[in-house]
C-alpha cells in the first residue's frame, strides 16, 4: 500500500467539504498542505511551493503525478489538473472518486480481516510443534543411549543445539507469520 | 511455602527477568488503555456532534452558539472537552478555543475537522451543508472502524489465550509427563530453552494482536506480564504434571 492512500480518502472528502463549500481550488491545496494528511500534505506543499515559485499550478499537478506510485492519488491529480485545463464539474468527479475509495477501503478491509482469519491456527501449529518435537530430539541422546551400535544417536551437545536452533526458528517463523498483521494493514 | 515458590522461580531465569518488566510494563500500558478508550469515545461522539450543529445551524443558530448547545447537550469527554474549550474562547477567539479543543482531544478525526471548520470559517462558507456532509462521513468511517475492531478483536484475543494461556499448558504437561526430572535426565538447560520459548513465543503474539487492532504500543507494554504468566504457567504445569505421573 503505498503512503497517499492513507489518507487520500480523508483528502478527497476534505476537497469535496471544501469545494462544495465554494473554496476555491487553490485554498483548497493550501488547506490540504497545512498537514493532517500524511503523504499528501507533503506532496500537496511540494506543489503549492512551486506554484509560489511562478510556476503554473497544471505544471506542477503533471510533476505530482509523475512522482507517485499510488493510483488512487494519480487519479486525483489528473482529475485536478483536468479542472484546471478544462474547467470540468470537479466536485462531483471527486464525489464519484472518493464513493469508490470507499468501496476500495471497505474491500480492503474486508480482504484485511479475512487474511487473519487463519493466522491463529497457523501460529499455534508453529507455536506447538517446536516445544513438543524438539525436545524429544534434547533427550534422544539419552533415550536411545543403548542403541548406540544399532543408529546414529547425536551427542547431548549436538542435540542441545539442534533443539535451541529450532525453537529460535519457531519463533522467528511465528514472527514472520504475524508479519502480514503489519504488511496488510488498509491502514483506517 | 513462600520460600518453595520462591525457589521455584530461581530455576526460572526468564521469570526472574521478566517480573520486574512485567511490573513496568503494565504501569506503562494502562494509560495508554485510557488513552485509547478516551479517544475512541471523542470520535465516537464527533458524527452526532456534527450532525447536532447543523441541525442547529439549519435553525438560524450561528456556530458559536450551535457549539455551546452541543457542549451543553453532552455528558461525555468530547462534550467536556468542548464546554472547556468554549470557556475559554470568552477570553480569546472562537476559532482558537476551536484549535485548543482539536489539540487537548489528540484525536487525528477532530483535528481534521476543526481545520475544514477553520477553512470554511475564513471562506464565508455555508457551514451547515459542511458539517452534515462531514457527520456522514464519519459516521461510516467509525461503523467501518467499528467493524474492524469487532471482527479482528475476536481473532487477536484467541491468538492471546491459545499462545499465553493453552500453550504452555499443553507443552508444560507434555513435556512434565515424558521428561520428569525424576528421570534424572540433564535438561536443565533444555527447560530454559522452553521456558524462554514459552515467553518468547507468547511475546510475539501480543505484539502480533496488538498490531491488528492498532494499539501496538499499550500491547507491547503489556507483553512482559503476558510472557511471565506464560513461562510461570509451563514451569508450575511441568513441576505439576512431573510429580503427578
Amino acid at each position: 500500500m503505498e503512503a497517499e492512500e492513507r489518507d487520500l480518502l480523508a483528502a478527497l472528502r476534505a476537497f469535496d467539504v471544501l469545494l462544495g463549500a465554494g473554496v476555491g481550488l487553490e485554498s483548497v491545496l493550501i488547506n490540504i498542505a497545512r498537514g493532517g494528511y500524511g503523504a499528501i500534505s507533503k506532496d500537496m506543499e511540494k506543489i503549492m511551493d512551486g506554484v509560489r515559485a511562478g510556476r503554473r499550478i497544471e505544471d506542477e499537478l503533471t510533476k505530482a503525478t509523475s512522482r507517485t506510485k499510488s493510483t488512487g492519488y494519480k487519479r486525483l491529480l489528473t482529475t485536478l489538473k483536468t479542472n484546471v485545463t478544462s474547467n470540468t464539474d470537479l466536485i462531483s468527479d471527486l464525489r464519484r472518486q472518493a464513493d469508490r475509495e470507499e468501496e476500495e477501503r471497505t474491500d480492503r478491509i474486508m480482504k484485511y480481516i479475512e487474511a487473519l482469519e487463519g493466522m491463529p491456527t497457523a501460529l499455534l501449529t508453529v507455536g506447538m510443534l517446536g516445544p513438543i518435537v524438539l525436545p524429544l530430539m534434547a533427550v534422544a541422546p539419552y533415550l536411545f543411549a543403548g542403541a548406540s551400535g544399532l543408529i546414529d544417536v547425536p551427542g547431548p551437545g549436538v542435540a542441545r543445539m539442534a533443539t535451541f536452533g529450532g525453537l529460535a526458528f519457531c519463533v522467528f517463523a511465528m514472527g514472520m507469520i504475524g508479519l502480514k498483521a503489519h504488511t496488510r494493514d488498509p491502514g483506517v | 511455602m513462600l520460600w518453595q515458590l520462591m525457589e521455584r522461580l530461581n530455576d526460572n531465569p526468564t521469570a526472574m527477568f521478566l517480573l520486574p518488566l512485567a511490573i513496568i510494563g503494565i504501569g506503562g500500558a494502562i494509560p495508554l488503555a485510557l488513552e485509547s478508550r478516551r479517544r475512541s469515545s471523542i470520535d465516537g461522539a464527533l458524527p452526532e456532534m456534527m450532525e447536532l450543529i447543523s441541525a442547529e445551524l439549519g435553525a438560524g443558530l450561528g456556530l458559536e452558539q450551535a457549539f455551546a448547545d452541543v457542549a451543553k447537550s453532552r455528558n461525555d469527554v468530547a462534550g467536556t472537552l468542548l464546554d472547556q474549550a468554549l470557556v475559554r474562547a470568552q477570553a480569546t477567539s472562537f476559532t482558537a478555543a476551536l484549535a485548543k479543543f482539536a489539540l487537548e482531544s489528540r484525536s487525528a478525526l477532530v483535528q481534521r475537522v476543526v481545520n475544514l471548520l477553520d477553512a470554511a470559517l475564513e471562506q464565508q462558507a455555508p457551514l451547515q451543508e459542511v458539517t452534515y456532509r462531514m457527520s456522514i462521513e464519519y459516521e461510516k468511517l467509525n461503523s467501518l472502524m467499528r467493524l474492524k475492531e469487532e471482527k479482528v478483536f475476536g481473532q487477536a484475543f484467541t491468538m492471546i489465550v491459545l499462545m499465553g494461556l493453552m500453550l504452555p499448558c499443553i507443552t508444560g504437561f507434555i513435556v512434565g509427563i515424558f521428561a520428569p526430572p525424576s528421570t534424572g535426565y540433564p535438561l536443565a538447560s533444555t527447560l530454559e530453552a522452553l521456558y524462554l520459548f514459552s515467553a518468547a513465543a507468547t511475546g510475539v503474539t501480543v505484539a502480533i494482536s496488538g498490531r491488528m487492532l492498532g494499539r501496538t504500543g499499550q500491547y507491547l507494554w503489556s507483553a512482559p506480564a503476558w510472557m511471565l504468566m506464560s513461562t510461570l504457567l509451563f514451569q508450575g504445569v511441568y513441576i505439576m504434571a512431573g510429580n503427578m505421573f
